[in-house]
């Protein structure tokens, strides 16, 4: 079996048994009760008018949450993709940062100045937290669009008119898809709302009856059925994500190509740019801000450390494991998602992106079921960090897998084809071609693998190896610790997120025809 | 920075931190909070020479984490020793055949109600409930005596609870379902709608909006209200319903069991006899949990109310851990909509 083709079949074997096999266990599972085929776990799922009220709650959330990405992402992305300005670099930089925290950890460090409550302080939260899925998914969209296309728009219109005109409708499948993957995880958090109800208005979600149902010791069968209305409004989602990202591809890398120039604003377009900057300052800088204050002096980090020191290398370890992984296993199966028949790609990306449907914690127990056996084999996995690498990159494959997707399908596949009709080795065209072309997407899904990695917390809650974590130090320390170690830990968090930032920005080379 | 460099410092960092997993020894699964228990733990490891691997629970999670860990781990258990923070998650692991029964010769002097009789688990080390009162919103002549003063409309909106659908809140309420009946108690919590009392994430979400001022007195534990206490804010911790005519405080003891089929069952022993020796409770009093010793023998921080001086709900846990599922289903339909 040739090279590639040998990649391809074994990433997708492991991809099968790490991230499928867990949750089609899980599925399998809620129709067996006490050993039988049978529907009695879900028999109450549709028939509760209350839960139907918190699943509403959730809706409106979520489609809020959309709506106030958009609102803060799209500007960003005009800003850095069409506009040269002082500073432009750091927002670049720094626009990513909010959604490699922990919304909770957004959430304690407004609250303590700003009199956030209720749904609209949850919309406002997630909005800012996860704004930076559309304005990475636009900013892509935008890039591919090409110097000549808008050249020629604008020998007839104003800047503007191009921009609403062109810009805006190329760009709008990708903004909306990631208007859907901010409604997606707003859905499935119920620790912002929670935290954001406890004084004035509340207001429950339907994750938090989700939360609840695999708290009371509920059989696997019940706790899968509670999560079901949860699961298919998500999967729904992911569906209608994919099936945007299918539309929203505008251009490949070939011979034509001609990168946008990026000018000074002027006039009016200054508005954008501030527009912006102030998105990212405030949705950036603003809980780094509030935390360097709050953590005070260098005794707090000191503490911090000495308290997390295991738990920050452990982490950092886990996550460039989990990434290096994620980013291996993404490229052939990314690959063939762009290169093989229609139903090949199809499976491939539903594939991808399915684990994102399900709670964090029904892919933990699945995990458990699947690696949690005995032996000698079993015991070298499950016994050990190997389980969280797993876990991670089940999980947060989708990620990686995109990144690599979106930077292979602009590459030309004329390219790889002149090179095979030259008679160069199949492997040495998909290093010498793919890969180098691929490379800023390969070097995007890794960091985008390592950083969500560093903030997951809820697939890990049932692994026994998952626990020596920063997000694990965080929460208890929020619990009984010192408020000014709470501050001083998470500035560090937020440090660690933010070297990857500054990595890929010395490492992403201009795009040249 | 050229990729071979990158990958020379991701390779390291997945080193670094995947390559540390030593020796083990033992495998504790703990619900108590990380800040006290591992000094605890490191305690134990300096004397034995004993490697602990420790599982800690998040907060985040409020036990779930853990106890679904035992149960679906049942048929290959990894962890030797559950140390719980809270008796009726235990009794129920124990009804669900989850533990080994072990007699460890430092529960002798630990009085006969905090041990299971069939030696599946041992309670040692308790919070309590109580009241943690803002001093600068509440002056002493009106503060709080009982749980019942949450529903007093001169405090409409100015209180809180935690959810009591997890953790201690919900453990409450089964013990006081258990004791008072089921009526009682959701009597009891229908008054805190009505009252507006506000409704809190966690205990440490009620410590903190009393803490800072934003309500003037909450129901929590006592390692919270302890944290708000040394943190030097104005607050005071007050045991609820200590009068004649009071029904107690709930009493939260920590517990510690041997698991089934536990991998290093010798190991574990020897981590249960540390755990419930005086010297531990001693050390946990004296924390910043300040946890209540069960053993009146045991040395307290000046302060510290000996437990037989304390008038508690007298609850069967047994009966409330039958009743927790039940409750938390009614509790859900008044406080998740």
């Amino acid at each position: 079996m040739k090279g590639t083709r040998l990649a391809f079949w074994i990433a997708l074997a492991i991809w099968f048994v790490g991230a499928l096999a867990p949750l089609l266990l899980m599925i399998g599972d809620s129709f067996v009760v006490d050993g039988r085929l049978s529907l009695a776990a879900y028999g109450d799922v549709w028939l509760d008018s209350r839960r139907w009220s918190l699943f509403e709650s959730s809706l409106l959330v979520g489609i809020a949450t959309a709506i106030g990405a958009v609102l803060l992402g799209v500007p960003v992305a005009l800003a850095i993709t069409r506009f040269e300005f002082p500073g432009r670099t750091l927002v670049r930089t720094l626009y990513p940062l909010p959604l490699l925290l922990p919304p909770f950890v957004h959430a304690i460090a407004w609250t303590r100045h700003v009199p956030l409550s209720g749904p609209i302080g949850a919309v406002v939260i997630f909005s800012l937290a996860y704004f930076p899925f559309v304005t990475l998914l636009c900013e892509r969209a935008i890039q591919s669009i090409g110097a000549p296309l808008l050249d020629a728009a604008r020998l007839h219109s104003s800047d503007g008119r191009t921009i609403r005109r062109i810009v805006l409708p190329l760009a709008m499948p990708s903004i909306l898809a990631g208007a859907l993957l901010a409604f997606l995880f707003a859905i499935s958090d119920f620790s912002v709302p929670d935290y954001l109800s406890t004084v004035g208005t509340k207001f429950n979600v339907f994750a938090t009856e989700v939360f609840s149902r695999w708290t009371r010791g509920r059989s696997r069968p019940e706790a899968m059925a509670a999560s079901l209305p949860l699961v298919l409004l998500s999967a729904a989602a992911i569906v209608a994500v994919w099936r945007l990202r299918t539309k929203g591809r505008v251009t490949t890398i070939g011979g034509e190509f001609a990168p946008l120039r990026r000018e000074p604003p002027r006039g009016a377009q200054w508005g954008i740019v501030v527009a912006g900057a102030i998105v990212v300052a405030i949705s950036a800088l603003g809980p780094l801000i509030i935390y360097l204050v709050w953590a005070g002096g260098p005794a707090s980090y000191r503490a911090a450390v000495n308290l997390a020191r295991w738990d920050i290398l452990t982490s950092l370890g886990i996550a460039a494991a989990a990434a290096t992984a994620m980013a291996l296993v993404a490229l052939p199966l990314a690959h063939a998602a762009v290169r093989r028949g229609a139903w090949v790609s199809r499976s491939i990306e539903i594939a991808a992106l399915a684990p994102l449907a399900f709670p964090g914690i029904t892919l933990g127990i699945g995990l458990v079921h699947v690696w949690n056996r005995g032996g000698a084999f079993f015991d070298a996995i499950y016994d050990t960090v190997a389980i969280v690498v797993i876990a991670l990159s089940a999980r947060l494959f989708a990620f990686p897998f995109e990144a690599e997707r979106s930077a292979l399908e602009r590459i030309d596949p004329e390219m790889e084809e002149a090179a095979a009709v030259a008679g160069v080795p199949r492997g040495r065209r998909f290093r010498r071609i793919v890969l180098s072309l691929a490379r800023d997407g390969v070097l995007t899904g890794w960091i985008l693998g390592f950083v969500f990695s560093l903030r997951e917390l809820d697939t890990l809650c049932v692994l026994s190896q998952g626990y020596s974590t920063i997000p694990f130090r965080l929460y208890n320390l929020i619990h009984t610790g010192k408020q000014s170690y709470v501050a001083a830990l998470a500035v560090i968090l937020l440090f660690l997120v933010t070297l990857p930032l500054v990595l890929r920005a010395l490492l992403t080379r201009p795009r040249s025809a | 920075m050229r990729a071979s460099r990158f990958g020379s410092i991701v390779a390291a960092l997945a080193v670094a931190g995947v390559g540390g997993c030593g020796r083990t020894d033992v495998v504790v699964y703990c619900s108590t909070d990380q800040e006290f228990a591992e000094e605890v733990l490191r305690q134990f490891e300096e004397k034995s020479g004993l490697h602990v691997r420790s599982v800690f629970e998040a907060e985040a999670n409020k036990v779930v984490g853990l106890t679904r860990a035992l149960i679906e781990e049942r048929d290959h258990p990894r962890a030797d020793v559950h140390w719980n923070n809270e008796p009726i998650q235990t009794v129920k692991l124990a009804a669900a055949g989850l533990y080994q029964p072990y007699d460890s010769p430092s529960a002798a002097t630990i009085p006969a109600k905090f041990r299971s009789p069939d030696h599946l688990w041992t309670a040692f080390s308790a919070r309590a409930r109580v009241l943690l009162v803002n001093d600068d919103l509440v002056p002493a002549s009106e503060r709080p005596k009982s749980i019942d003063d949450l529903l007093a409309p001169k405090w409409r909106g100015k209180v809180a609870i935690a959810r009591p659908l997890f953790g201690s809140t919900l453990t409450m309420a089964a013990c006081m379902a258990a004791t008072l009946g089921e009526d009682r108690t959701l009597q009891f919590f229908d008054g805190c709608l009505a009252n507006q009392v506000d409704v809190a994430p966690g205990n440490a979400h009620v410590k903190e909006l009393v803490m800072d001022g934003r309500l003037a007195f909450g129901l929590t534990d006592t390692d919270d209200a302890n944290v708000a206490i040394l943190e030097g804010k104005h607050v005071t911790m007050i045991f609820p319903d200590q009068g004649s005519d009071g029904i107690g405080t709930v009493l939260l003891p920590a517990t510690v069991a041997l698991v089934k089929g536990a991998p290093h069952v010798d190991a574990g022993k020897k981590l249960i006899d540390y755990l419930l020796s005086e010297e531990v409770e001693a050390a946990l009093a004296s924390s910043r949990c300040a946890q209540i010793p069960v053993r009146d023998s045991v040395k307290r921080p000046a302060g510290m109310p000996a437990l037989g001086s304390l008038k508690l709900l007298d609850a069967d846990w047994q009966k409330a851990a039958a009743l927790v599922d039940r409750i938390a289903e009614k509790l859900e339909k008044k406080y998740l909509q």
